[in-house]
């Protein structure tokens, strides 16, 4: 009698939207939304399962999801990337996820494992990385060594035009991560049982210092422009104004708008080393507040790990499949081909929550690297010694 | 209105006011909100008294203004200092009970997973049984979840399979009808079985799953029931006897242990003074400059004798008409070294070596700041000026002109005078919001440029873009409790400035009063 | 008070003025006008920015209202100009009392209204939305995603400083007015509302047109509130359209900007012979 009244003097309101049983509400951003959408719409004529897409900008999902998800008022599941489990779980807020056997084999086992944090929390469904792309128009083929890169950029670029042989977005660990781990840097080192140690920084070990030594000679020679930031660097590649840069699959749409004939290949040996990029991936995760676990699942298994789902994403953000048979379907676009073999040399981006204290001295330290203001060993070494700090590792 | 008609309309009100507060008194204590009914009563009190007090005579004025900035603006001020003594961060943000209901509803997925299919007999609004087909026979199980004795069920089963073809009556639902109308209950079902529990898995499964984690109330622990691992309830985790803990936690009054940790831990108050010293700069040139500017073409528009002022006044606010976030990032973009169009043009006047590095040195990025701000808030400026100009009585200024003062005299002694009535509180607003503009400060340089690595401060952070960055960027991901810590800080800073401001501008009132 | 005599170095200082309010518009709008050659630009991308752009389209337009842009100025209109047009009659309610009753607590209330605003808003986000939660509970229609419930957050964030400014323009306002209605018999109320309102309304008109302006323009707030596409204000969608898209939208962004500014400058050109009324210099001359 209690809750009935309670449900007919609620029922004077309009209902809110937040996890409640019997209905599924995701929240992805905007290049999703359409592609759950129209599964949601499947899902829902089949079953009677109203589904609701919410969209909310992809950096905000994360934060809102932290504030929304213990009072109730968070989503079933959430579009996100890897490096968000570690804390999304210190925080109680994942629902683990039993990936049957047989979906597991079709998944990339990099991907499975970035998700993975004691558990399962998530269900990839692109990776991505950085690979060298660069335009056909001014440089024909990709070279092999990024030594000849760097001869070919001594003649192209002129500053004063502008124009560029060779950028990379900066002040950017992300982007200038290749450099350091070519020479055998790295950012957290593994303990006996595999997983990742906080307090085991390679930040300023002797591989990251060569590497950033050899990034600091082509700003220091001119080659590479300091404060290179996204909207610039875009701007003149899409002019036909740079010639190669380092950069991931969201630039390529960019690229094409523009009419720009663009070449993907792995990032060159640099002195005959493999720079090793991040690879990065994306995909959905479960509510532990979700009451619609069996739903979920249903909805998860069935109708997005499925070939047209995944074809679908890739449609309207070509990044590269995880999950396999859709990878195969697309793999022979030499685009994607150039990025999933780039990738194949990388190292996943660390998913545990202290890597949130690592960004931005990492990059400050890159910026004085860029700018000329600190040699790379001792820029590092500052570096490295103030993480250390802020995770109590000293 | 007359006297009746008023007492009949404030009848009328209180009477609706006491309808609503018993509807909502009714709604918490029936959703068991204890804590909330006090409030509506005495709510509902307070207006009474309000309307028929004529002490409160003034307050009625105020009522409405103060009811929504208790709610909106007090509220989490006081919140914001509560969080300040707590640990709210990563791995703290759950009430114990949420935590224990995280860490108890873990399974351990049987492998290969053991399903069992269930039937639901019933109708759209009424669910009589679920039957669920075991190996060791069908389980009548009801909405609540408790097992049934299958003899207490009329439940005729023609081929004998297992599944009844109805009970007492009661046709099997189709998937689609069990969904629309039992899902929620059904899903909370838990049936112990073997070790563990049954629960509906899929849409037409029961399966088999085994608790990871047990919560004994005795002991206030969690068990883990592969290992027999014990972790114990602590201040704010549960933490095994060998010290490992268990994520997630919840969040536990820490004191002023944020506080400390913030005079101790150089990492907090290093760069504090720096920033610090930065910030009133920032705040006190940009409300200066764009005050100046602001009172300056709200004089000039003034003059009814200027052609054209009206469209000159549309033009000049453009800035504050356009979001502030797009400009931000157009100026930005001006203000680039390499490809900027600041530097362009310098560069096509003086040469290709030509070009001032606007956000990468600290210098020239606090100036290209300053110099956006300025761009953003004059038109703010202005209309707050060109409104106060117009309450400046003319006869004032007749009786100066009879006096034989001159422009400028007239500008000291009656506008500035008068117009500081009513905009020295604005300025002083104006202050305190530029004080902590984040959106400015982290759109055009982030902080940036570095003045030294492993100082999270840069050469243009204020402290709450600073604040921002020790409790986003610290050790696992948020710090609430430091960030609430840094606010109460800047919010202390900010109010004693405005205060002492604001007694400066008792002055100018006792000024206006003699009037 | 003007003299109407033509002396020589009028001309040349009405010259100068005009001179003066050119420099202050090129100021003004040099950098609009980029916002406004983007709108028009097929490249879509900030570093290809320029005033006048090759191949001007109007697609950037089209594809904005495609992805609801009118809905989202409905939304923004109506929350902006019911939390404005409210916010100032609680604003010249309590303004009134602070300037014109002497009451205990006046000194610190007027303090603590001024000081309670200086709390920087970026840290109170979580409050807010707990607070709209628990009241979404009890009154759904001013929860969370609402537009109500927005509008009662603005309405809590905008009294301080507007109260404080309204009152310093009631204090500038000279009491015999008044105080002959009073005579007159005029309840305080009375007084209020027709002697005092009416002569305060280029303030009115001010205030109202900088909060309107002001919550036009928030998104930090408006962000955590709203969720879905038909709920958004203009700032948040817009806002939601660049967020990781700064390069293959500026343009639309851009033309959202410029529809939603030109909205902006016509509110203020309709509002403007309210705010130069000139109201008070005729009444008080009487």
């Amino acid at each position: 009698m209690r809750k009935l009244m309670l449900v007919a003097l609620l029922a004077l309101g309009v209902s809110a939207i937040a996890a409640e049983p019997g209905k599924i509400i995701i929240w992805a951003d905007d290049t999703r939304t359409p592609v759950f959408e129209e599964i949601g719409k499947a899902y829902s004529e089949a079953t009677g399962i109203p589904v609701e897409v919410v969209e909310v900008g992809f950096n905000e999902i994360r934060g809102q999801f932290i504030t929304a998800a213990p009072a109730g008022e968070g989503p079933d599941i959430i579009i996100g990337a890897h490096d968000w489990v570690g804390e999304l779980v210190a925080n109680g807020l994942l629902a683990e996820i039993a990936l049957p056997d047989e979906l597991k084999a079709k998944y990339d086992a990099v991907a499975l494992e970035a998700f993975t944090h004691g558990a399962l929390y998530g269900l990839p469904y692109a990776r991505e990385g950085v690979a060298l792309v660069y335009n056909k128009a001014l440089l024909p083929e990709a070279p092999a060594t990024f030594e000849e890169l760097i001869d070919f950029a001594r003649d192209f670029t002129d500053p004063t035009v502008p124009q560029y042989g060779f950028a990379v977005q900066n002040p950017d660990p992300y982007h200038e991560f290749p450099f350091l781990s070519a020479f055998g840097g790295y950012i957290f080192g593994y303990d006996e049982e595999g997983k990742l140690n906080p307090c085991d920084i390679g930040l300023d070990s002797e591989g990251a210092i060569t590497g950033a030594e050899y990034l600091d000679a082509l700003f220091e020679e001119g080659i590479l422009a300091a404060g290179m930031g996204w909207d610039i660097w875009t701007g003149l590649f899409s002019e036909g104004r740079i010639a190669a840069v380092i950069t991931g699959p969201w630039a390529i749409g960019i690229a094409k708008g523009a009419g720009i004939d663009v070449g993907v290949a792995p990032i060159p040996l640099m002195k005959g080393h493999i720079p090793k990029p991040f690879v990065g991936v994306q995909g959905v995760m479960v509510s532990a507040f979700s009451p619609n676990l069996p739903l979920v699942e249903d909805f998860l298994f069935n109708y997005f790990a499925t070939v047209d789902t995944q074809l679908a994403l890739y449609e309207r953000d070509p990044r590269i499949p995880a999950f396999l048979p859709a990878y195969e379907a697309v793999a022979d676009d030499p685009i994607l081909r150039g990025f999933a073999e780039s990738i194949a040399n990388g190292v996943p981006m660390p998913n545990i929550p202290e890597m949130s204290a690592v960004w931005g001295t990492w990059s400050d330290a890159m910026a004085a690297i860029g700018n000329q203001e600190m040699e790379p060993a001792d820029a590092l070494k500052k570096a490295a010694d103030a993480i250390r700090e802020v995770l109590g590792c000293k | 209105m007359d006297g009746l008609g008023k007492t009949i309309l404030k009848i009328l009100f209180l009477s609706a006011l006491g309808a609503f507060a018993i509807y909502w008194a009714a709604l918490a204590a029936l959703a068991g909100d204890w804590k909330v009914v006090p409030f509506v009563v005495l709510g509902a009190a307070g207006v009474s008294w309000l309307l028929l007090s004529e002490r409160a005579y003034p307050l009625r004025y105020l009522a409405p203004g103060l009811l929504f900035m208790t709610v909106m603006v007090l509220v989490p001020v006081v919140y914001n200092i509560y969080i300040s003594f707590t640990n709210y961060s990563t791995g703290h943000i759950l009430r114990k009970d949420q935590a224990i209901q995280v860490l108890t509803s873990k399974e351990i997925p049987t492998s290969p997973p053991v399903r069992f299919r269930f039937t639901a007999y019933g109708t759209a609004d009424y669910l009589r049984v679920i039957v669920i087909s075991t190996p060791e026979g069908p389980l009548f199980v009801s909405p609540e979840g408790k097992v049934m004795d299958p003899g207490s069920f009329a439940a005729p089963d023609a081929n004998g399979d297992g599944v009844p073809d109805s009970v007492d009556g009661y046709p099997p639902l189709g998937t689609r009808e069990f969904l629309a109308n039992h899902y929620p209950a059904v899903q909370r079902i838990r049936i112990p079985w073997e070790e563990g529990w049954l629960r509906l898995a899929t849409l037409r499964d029961f399966g088999y799953f085994i608790p990871r984690y047990r919560y004994d109330p005795e002991r206030d622990a969690i068990i883990d029931t592969r290992t027999g691992k014990v972790y114990y309830a602590g201040l704010d985790r549960f933490v095994a006897e060998d010290g490992e803990p268990l994520d997630p936690g919840w969040p536990r009054w820490v004191g002023l242990a944020n506080y400390i940790r913030f005079i101790r831990d150089p990492r907090y108050h290093q760069a504090f003074g720096r920033v610090f010293l930065w910030n009133v700069v920032w705040a006190v040139l940009s409300v200066a400059f764009s005050f100046v500017l602001g009172l300056a073409l709200a004089i000039l528009l003034n003059d009814r004798n200027l052609r054209l002022r009206k469209l000159y006044r549309s033009l000049l606010i453009v800035p504050y008409a356009i979001p502030a976030f797009i400009s931000i990032l157009i100026w930005r973009g001006f203000f680039n070294t390499h490809v900027g169009l600041f530097n362009e043009v310098l560069k096509s006047w003086l040469g290709p070596r030509a070009g001032v590095p606007w956000l990468d040195d600290p210098f020239w990025a606090r100036f290209s700041l300053i110099f956006t701000n300025v761009w953003l808030t004059y038109p703010y400026m202005m209309l707050v000026s060109l409104g106060a100009l117009q309450a400046i009585p003319g006869e004032l200024y007749e009786a100066a002109a009879i006096d034989g003062a001159g422009p400028w005299k007239r500008f000291t002694t009656i506008t500035f005078p008068l117009l500081m009535v009513s905009v020295a509180p604005l300025l002083i607003g104006s202050f305190s919001f530029n004080f902590n503009n984040f959106t400015i400060i982290w759109l055009m340089t982030q902080g940036g440029p570095v003045v030294e690595i492993g100082s999270q401060a840069g050469a243009t952070d204020i402290l709450l873009s600073y604040a921002y960055k020790l409790a986003f960027y610290g050790a696992r991901g948020n710090e609430y409790s430091m960030a609430a810590v840094f606010g109460v800080i800047i919010f202390v800073i900010v109010a004693v400035i405005s205060g002492i401001s604001f007694t400066r501008t008792r002055a100018l009132e006792e000024v206006s009063r003699g009037l | 008070m003007a003299s109407r005599r033509v002396r020589p170095g009028r001309i040349a200082r009405r010259g100068l003025r005009h001179l003066l309010a050119w420099i202050a518009v090129a100021f003004a709008l040099f950098p609009a006008l980029f916002v406004l050659g983007t709108s028009f630009n097929p490249m879509n991308n900030i570093a290809t920015t320029r005033i006048v752009p090759r191949n001007p389209t109007l697609a950037n337009y089209l594809a904005v209202f495609e992805k609801g842009l009118g809905v989202w100025l409905l939304n923004t209109v109506k929350v902006a100009g019911i939390a404005a047009s409210v916010s100032v009659a609680f604003c010249a309610l309590g303004a009134y009392a602070f300037s014109r009753f002497r009451f205990r607590g006046r000194r610190a209330g007027l303090l603590a209204l001024m000081l309670v605003q200086t709390f920087p808003q970026t840290l109170a986000l979580v409050a807010i939305f707990l607070i709209l939660h628990h009241i979404g509970f009890y009154a759904p229609w001013i929860g969370l995603n609402t537009h109500w419930g927005l509008i009662i957050v603005y309405l809590g964030g905008s009294i301080g400083f507007n109260t404080w400014l309204m009152k310093g323009f009631f204090d500038s306002i000279p009491r015999s007015l008044e105080e002959s209605a009073l005579v007159d018999g005029a309840t305080p109320f009375q007084a209020f509302r027709w002697v005092v309102l009416p002569l305060a309304r280029p303030i009115l008109a001010v205030i109202f047109v900088i909060q309107f302006i002001t919550l036009y323009s928030e998104y930090l707030i408006a962000n955590v509130i709203l969720k879905g596409k038909e709920m958004y204000t203009l700032s948040v969608g817009l806002y939601n359209l660049i967020a990781e898209h700064y390069s293959d939208r500026w343009g639309e962004f851009a033309a959202g900007a410029v529809i939603g500014a030109a909205m902006i400058l016509i509110l203020f050109y309709a509002l403007q012979s309210q705010i130069i009324s000139g109201l008070i210099r005729g009444a008080v001359k009487e």
